[in-house]
């Protein structure tokens, strides 16, 4: 075996071609619009030539394992970044869900979802049902010292059923809340939504959001 | 009787005959009076001696006999009148005979016109009520005369019409009165309701100079020959039981030979509302014992306003029909009952409104097989948007023993699915298992949105449509199921931009089943379970308005197509799969069928979004 010629046929690219060879690698040069006679050209095919060695050469050492671990570094600081952004960076997200649906009267449910960082405090969730002229009919509240990061807040005080007025009619709701977040900003915001005409719809309010870098 | 006296005031005087033949031993009537009791003293001598105690005794006694004679006067001249406030009154009838005698009467009080009472053998009684409007002048000094001549000539018939509005507007405005007007518009009528004072300030009236009570007016006729011998009692109580008016009505006779087989009750005018009640069947050839109590209540300040009875009677023989009229002209709604071949005793309790709760008890003797009634007709309109909305009800072989209670439920969690959570719940149970029933309601007649249609035969003795604690529904019947099934409902705006335009579902011998949904990422998917029989068909149309979600698209309606797949498991093996384009015909349980219903197959429905979107394209494009 050690007597015996290796001749690698990435080797052959680099040696001096010769009878088939070159004929191939003129036809290969020439498919690429380049002509080898021309020594500029030439020294172009043969830098191409190279560039795809060394590729070649990186690819062979790349490894499914390698491939594995370098996936899962990059997910760990995807999931990094993330993750502080979602529980470390002070951040103040809330938003309201209210479902109306007419179910022998007026039936209404709010959620109150904190998706900030941060605890936020001295909430208020108030959820007035107006006639069509803005005249309250009915109302449904609730006042709490803190909600936590990442929780909600429902209950029996965030739902009421309103009877005596007809489902023929439209209705307003109106939806405010007031929060003090992290950085003891007080925040106070309000919505509006005719109700009535269909016989169940789902809001989703969205507060403005807070995020602090620094 | 014949009041000769002028009054300014008209609607006191009570004037007509009435004929009593022959007059019974003992009479005692119970009505209701302005004198208070507690002022009321019984003459006693003080503590004075000799002429000046005698002369304290007869002042007392001067004053005991005017008061006397104001209670009699009251009651003469004022019999029946409204207070204008809802109190607690009574009224009350106790007579005793020794033998049958003729009551026949012709009353009117008051010289205000009514409606004119027809004569029938029972009663009708005809009355109108006006809202009477009194100024306090020490509070109005610019209210001259000549303005008070014009308010009182436009309110000599109490009523304000249209081409009278305007001016009684200036007058009231030129005297600073302008927090009146709120009145005028609601004396249209010339009646002033609980309902329209809602939005009035009566105090701020009051102080401003105006006050208001509520007069009654009435003429009666009666005609009821061969009352019994012996004891005839008959009350009626009137009271506020948590705001809620609450009528009490109890009658007693004994050994009663109706003169005629058909008796009517018709009173109307009274609270703007008229009762019309029909009795056909008597015997008059058997004397009976009768005994009626009856509680109505009714509550208003809902949308569909709450009609209660709580009924036990024994009318001593069964009749042919009874028919009822109910019609309350300030809610604009209309009830009104047909009933075949009532027992001859029962306990009925009833509530129809915005709920349906219904007791019926018939003792054995009266029932003839497992029914009380034969047949039932209850229909409920309501007057909205310038049209009447029929509900109406049949039930044919009413059980003898039956409880039925259809009512939204009451749990909510805005956290769990909100799909059933405050659905109408049904709870019915009985001793038969052949009562049919055949339900319709237009949306407005029950303020809810969409039409409805329900038929179903021979349900079975006992039937529950409940919430699940899991947040699903669960049907349960007993015996067979029922045996089949038709429902229908059209035009529901279901959410926005989708609108069911029809919704069928035709079923047979239909048990029992368990639904719930899960939305795995959102998505919703159906598991019903439980099934042991039991064929369905059902079909639907609905239409997108795409325009709610994406403006762009304005008013773009699209004819909706959903391909529904239905995979069936029993156990842990599929047992069959159908899919269906608006609508599914499948067999409940394929395996159950062939093992006599032993197993319980479960059913996962999805509604398959692509082709779902591909198809409704097609149909947009190709109709």
């Amino acid at each position: 075996m050690e007597d015996e010629l290796v001749v690698h046929e990435d080797d052959i690219i680099s040696s001096k071609p010769l009878g088939l060879l070159e004929s191939s690698q003129r036809q290969e040069a020439f498919a690429m619009g380049l002509d080898l006679d021309d020594p500029e050209q030439a020294e172009a095919y043969m830098q191409a030539q190279q560039a795809a060695l060394f590729i070649k050469d990186t690819i062979r050492n790349i490894n499914p394992a390698r491939v594995a671990i370098a996936g899962l570094i990059m997910l760990l600081l995807v999931g990094l970044i993330a993750s502080g952004w979602y529980w470390v960076l002070p951040r103040d997200d809330v938003e309201v869900e209210t479902i109306y649906m007419q179910r022998g009267g007026h039936l209404v449910m709010s959620e109150l979802y904190n998706d900030g960082s941060r605890a936020i405090t001295d909430v208020t969730v108030q959820v007035e049902f107006q006639d069509e002229f803005g005249n309250l009919i009915q109302e449904m509240r609730i006042d709490v010292d803190k909600v936590a990061a990442h929780s909600s807040l429902a209950g029996d005080d965030l739902e009421m059923i309103v009877l005596g007025y007809t489902v023929w009619d439209e209705y307003i709701l109106e939806v405010s809340v007031t929060w003090t977040s992290f950085d003891n900003r007080v925040h106070t915001e309000s919505w509006s939504h005719v109700v009535g005409e269909w016989a169940s719809e789902r809001f989703v309010d969205d507060c403005e959001t807070t995020t602090k870098l620094f | 009787m014949e009041d000769v006296s002028n009054y300014d005031d008209p609607f006191l005087g009570l004037n007509g005959m009435m004929r009593l033949d022959p007059l019974p031993a003992n009479l005692e009537i119970v009505l209701p009076s302005d004198v208070d009791s507690s002022g009321i003293e019984l003459p006693d001598f003080g503590e004075g001696e000799g002429v000046e105690a005698l002369s304290f005794f007869l002042g007392d006694v001067v004053d005991l006999g005017s008061l006397v004679n104001d209670l009699v006067y009251g009651l003469v001249v004022d019999i029946g009148d409204s207070s204008g406030e809802q109190a607690d009154v009574a009224y009350g009838l106790d007579m005793v005979t020794g033998e049958s005698f003729d009551l026949t009467a012709d009353m009117r009080k008051g010289s205000v016109p009514t409606g004119t009472p027809e004569w029938q053998h029972g009663l009708d009684i005809q009355a109108t009520e006006r809202t009477v409007l009194d100024f306090n002048l020490s509070r109005l000094p610019e209210f001259t005369q000549s303005s008070r001549t014009t308010v009182s000539d436009i309110l000599s018939d109490y009523i304000i019409d249209e081409s009278e509005a305007e001016i009684i507007r200036q007058e009231f405005t030129q005297v600073n009165l302008s927090l009146a007007n709120t009145l005028i518009q609601f004396l249209d009528d010339g009646l002033l309701t609980e309902r329209e004072l809602r939005g009035i300030d009566v105090e701020l009236l009051e102080d401003g100079g105006i006050t208001f009570e509520t007069r009654r007016s009435w003429h009666v006729r009666t005609w009821l020959p061969q009352l019994p011998s012996g004891r005839i009692e008959i009350d009626y109580i009137f009271t506020l039981v948590d705001e809620v008016p609450t009528y009490d009505f109890e009658m007693n006779l004994d050994d009663w030979l109706p003169a005629q087989e058909r008796f009517y009750l018709t009173m109307d005018g009274i609270q703007k509302s008229s009762v019309d009640l029909q009795i056909f069947g008597l015997d008059t050839s058997t004397s009976r014992d009768v005994s009626v109590t009856a509680l109505f209540s009714r509550q208003e300040n809902l949308t569909v306003p709450r009609l209660s009875v709580d009924m036990s009677f024994d009318i001593g023989q069964r009749l042919d029909y009874i028919y009822a009229v109910f019609n309350d002209k300030e809610n604009k709604v209309r009830a009104e009952t047909f009933l075949v071949g009532v027992p001859q005793q029962t306990q009925f309790s009833a509530t129809i409104g915005d709920v349906l709760l219904l007791d019926v008890d018939v003792p054995q003797e009266f029932r003839v097989g497992d029914t009380s009634v034969q047949s039932m007709m209850i229909q409920q309109h309501r007057f909205v948007d310038g049209f009447w909305w029929p509900a109406t009800t049949f039930f044919r072989d009413v059980p003898s023993e039956m409880r039925l209670a259809a009512e939204p439920d009451q749990r909510l969690d805005i956290r769990a699915e909100t799909s059933f959570q405050g659905m109408m719940t049904l709870d019915y149970a009985s001793n038969s298992d052949k009562m049919d029933m055949y339900i319709e309601a237009s949306g407005r007649a029950i303020d809810a949105k969409g039409d409805t249609l329900m038929m179903a035969t021979n349900l079975p003795r006992t039937f529950k449509l409940e919430t699940t604690d899991d947040w699903g529904v669960r049907i349960v019947s007993s015996g067979d199921g029922v045996e089949e099934l038709y429902m229908r409902q059209t035009n529901v705006p279901g959410a926005p931009g989708v609108f069911l335009d029809r919704l069928e579902i035709i079923g047979e011998d239909l048990k029992g089943a368990t639904i719930t949904i899960h939305r795995p990422l959102g998505y919703p998917v159906i598991i019903i379970d439980d099934i042991t029989t039991g064929r369905l068909v059902s079909s639907a149309e609905v239409h997108l308005q795409p325009g709610e979600y994406v403006p762009i698209m304005g008013g773009l309606e699209v004819d909706g197509r959903g391909v529904l797949l239905d995979a069936q498991f029993t156990g842990f093996i599929p047992t069959s799969t159908s899919i269906g384009v608006n609508g599914v015909v499948t067999d409940l349980s394929v395996v159950s069928t062939l093992t006599g219903g032993s197993v319980e197959t479960r059913h996962i429905l999805v509604v398959e979004p692509i082709t779902s979107g591909v198809a409704s394209v097609l149909a947009m494009i190709f109709g």
